[in-house]
């Protein structure tokens, strides 16, 4: 019993040292915030769940009910070009969430940076190290159970277009291996803008997601929903969805 | 050095001491996924009474232990097709749970890569639990498993990779490797003269697919009469052609317990399969059947049982 207290109040003692070191350190660190806006077609529509678009270039007509995917393994890049990467970044974003649509970079040192790279989906080892847990937790329903592995992006709707039942579409697309891979590595400068990280001050870097690329990617169109409406495995076919949805995000603007 | 357990009335159990996996000579090296995985006390604890829990299920019938019987070496002998949530019938019969440390992939068509992540296949699945993860959790959380999480985990909140992470460590501690052929290589037992014909001829015949003390290399293979409906097996996983019909290499451990065999439970009997074997491939005298059944009977393991 006598050990016990001892021990508690040694641990006391050591969180209080911990918490005065910090705030020292402060200085150092800031953090950098990451929004995603979801944009439809070259038209820039806002996109939301439940809402009837049209595909610019199919043609077909949509309604989103669901859109996640992984964004990782985030580096950001400093004015002298030097790359910062921040550890353990996993994150699920779901365009029903806006919450889940802006990723805060915390702890990243004090600086000026010029750009951002980020995978869009899960990296190997993650794929093939068992149980993980936040973003990654298997309960998300973004993990595919009889052939292991991450959805890094999960698109689903109807479309009078479908010829499945109840005219849904489903796209689950991933793959983390082979030449059917769907990972993705996006980076993108700040249009010659500088993010300024400080103690003090977070700034807010808007980057634009087109959905709609999930169809078309620089001129190039892949079938449409009457022909392809459920993608449920990691083929060809979702490694190019996968590129193609990558080349869909762009960077809008960054306010300090 | 457990000063804050010393104060609660379980001071005698260490729920955080390591289970000792038993690395016998005789079997290969572990499965890489498995490297860095460490049963402990108290997830064992856990992952057992998970296993067990019917409550786990659409239709609050079904636990993994429902098809995986321990009298059984954790199959479901002698159905061919398990039976899960409303009754219904899955299309693979019923592997055992056992040496999974050793094994590299689960299922079939081996799918899974991790033990760690296995049980989220019959969870979900349609007609064996049919539950999602979430439910999953939601139901655990309802139930009294408070002191079991905080055990395991050191603090009671219960999460997804939590559960499955105690489901694996429980089954990894599922080690069959006291049969008699276990004697034998651990020089304790001699082979009669019939085993021993036998053993050569396994070795000849079967040895190159069924080998090592696991009798197995866990890859894809097929066997004269393993082609059966439409289940295409490996091919379904990884999109390779020549994957077409090609099935894991199961473990013959424990076969007396686990009949019938193949991924579609299509050989009622051992003699069936070498009837396969033996109309459709290599031609095999009845003495030859004899003695290779004897050797084979080597593999079955009384304790792995009842212990
Ligand atoms: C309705 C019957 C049923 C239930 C319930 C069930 N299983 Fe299974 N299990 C099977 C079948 C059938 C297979 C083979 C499936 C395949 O290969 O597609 C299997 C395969 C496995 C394997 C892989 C073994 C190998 O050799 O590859 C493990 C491990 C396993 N199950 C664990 C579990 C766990 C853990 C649970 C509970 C969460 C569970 N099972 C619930 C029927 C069942
Ligand atoms: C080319 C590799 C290969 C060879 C050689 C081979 N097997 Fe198999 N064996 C397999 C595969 C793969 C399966 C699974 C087949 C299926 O599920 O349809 C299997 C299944 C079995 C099963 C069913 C086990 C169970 O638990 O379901 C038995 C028994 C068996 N083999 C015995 C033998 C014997 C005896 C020999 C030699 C006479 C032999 N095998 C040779 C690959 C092989
Ligand atoms: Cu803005």
């Amino acid at each position: 019993m006598k050990n016990s207290i001892l021990a508690i109040a040694a641990m006391a003692v050591t969180s209080i040292l911990f918490t005065g070191c910090e705030r020292h350190h402060h200085g150092e660190n800031g953090s950098l915030n990451v929004e995603f806006e979801h944009l439809w077609g070259m038209n820039q529509l806002p996109f939301s769940i439940g809402t009837q678009y049209v595909h610019p270039m199919t043609g077909d007509t949509m309604t989103f009910t669901t859109l996640k995917y992984y964004i990782s393994n985030v580096e950001l890049t400093k004015e002298d070009g030097t790359v910062q990467f921040v550890p353990n970044s996993y994150y699920l974003v779901d365009a029903s969430n806006p919450l889940s649509a802006l990723l805060s970079f915390d702890s990243i040192p004090s600086g000026h940076y010029t750009g951002i790279s980020f995978l869009v989906g899960v990296d190997s080892t993650r794929n093939v190290s068992g149980a993980q847990t936040g973003a990654l937790d298997p309960a998300n329903d973004m993990f595919w159970s009889w052939n292991s592995g991450y959805v890094f992006i999960k698109a689903e709707g109807t479309s009078p277009q479908s010829t499945m039942p109840n005219a849904i579409f489903k796209f689950h697309i991933g793959g983390f291996q082979g030449v059917n891979s769907g990972l993705n590595r996006v980076s993108m400068s700040f249009g010659g803008g500088m993010a300024a990280v400080q103690e003090v001050a977070s700034p807010v870097v808007h980057l634009a997601v087109n959905p709609a690329m999930l169809w078309c990617a620089n001129g190039v169109c892949f079938p449409g929903l009457a022909q392809v409406s459920h993608l449920m495995m990691p083929n060809a076919a979702t490694a190019q969805r996968a590129k193609a949805f990558s080349e869909g995000f762009s960077f809008e603007h960054l306010h300090n | 050095m457990c000063i804050l357990t010393a104060c609660t009335p379980d001071a005698r159990v260490d729920y955080q001491a390591l289970v000792d996996i038993p690395q016998p000579d005789s079997f290969p090296e572990r499965a890489p996924w498995s490297v860095n995985v460490h049963p402990m006390v108290g997830t064992v604890a856990l992952g057992q009474k998970l296993f067990s829990d019917r409550s786990l299920s659409s239709d609050g019938t079904v636990s993994c232990g429902n098809c995986h019987r321990q009298e059984v070496a954790f199959s479901d002998a002698p159905e061919k097709r398990s039976t899960g949530v409303n009754g219904r019938t899955g299309g693979r019969n019923t592997p055992p749970v056992q040496n999974l440390a050793w094994m590299p992939s689960f299922m079939w068509d081996g799918g899974i890569n991790h033990l760690e992540v296995m049980p989220i296949a019959p969870f979900v699945n349609e007609v064996e639990h049919n539950i999602s993860l979430k439910e999953v959790v939601r139901s655990v959380r309802r139930s009294d498993y408070r002191r079991d999480f905080k055990r395991a985990f050191g603090d009671t909140s219960i999460t997804a990779p939590r559960i499955i992470v105690a489901l694996a460590h429980f089954m990894m501690t599922k080690v069959s490797s006291q049969s008699p052929i276990d004697s034998f290589y651990r020089r304790e037992r001699l082979l009669s003269n019939a085993e021993r014909t036998g053993r050569v001829l396994f070795n000849e015949q079967c040895g190159s697919c069924h080998s090592g003390a696991l009798l197995s290399d866990f890859t894809y293979k097929s066997h004269p009469g393993s082609r059966v409906g439409s289940d295409v097996g490996r091919f379904l996983v990884s999109q390779v052609p020549s994957d077409s019909f090609q099935f894991k290499t199961p473990s013959l451990r424990n076969w007396k317990y686990t009949a019938p065999y193949g991924h579609a439970g299509q050989w009622a009997t051992l003699e069936e399969v070498l009837q396969d074997w033996h109309t459709q491939g290599e031609y095999l005298t009845a003495d030859e059947k004899a003695s290779l059944l004897q050797f084979l009977s080597l593999f079955n393991d009384s304790e792995f049982i009842t212990l």
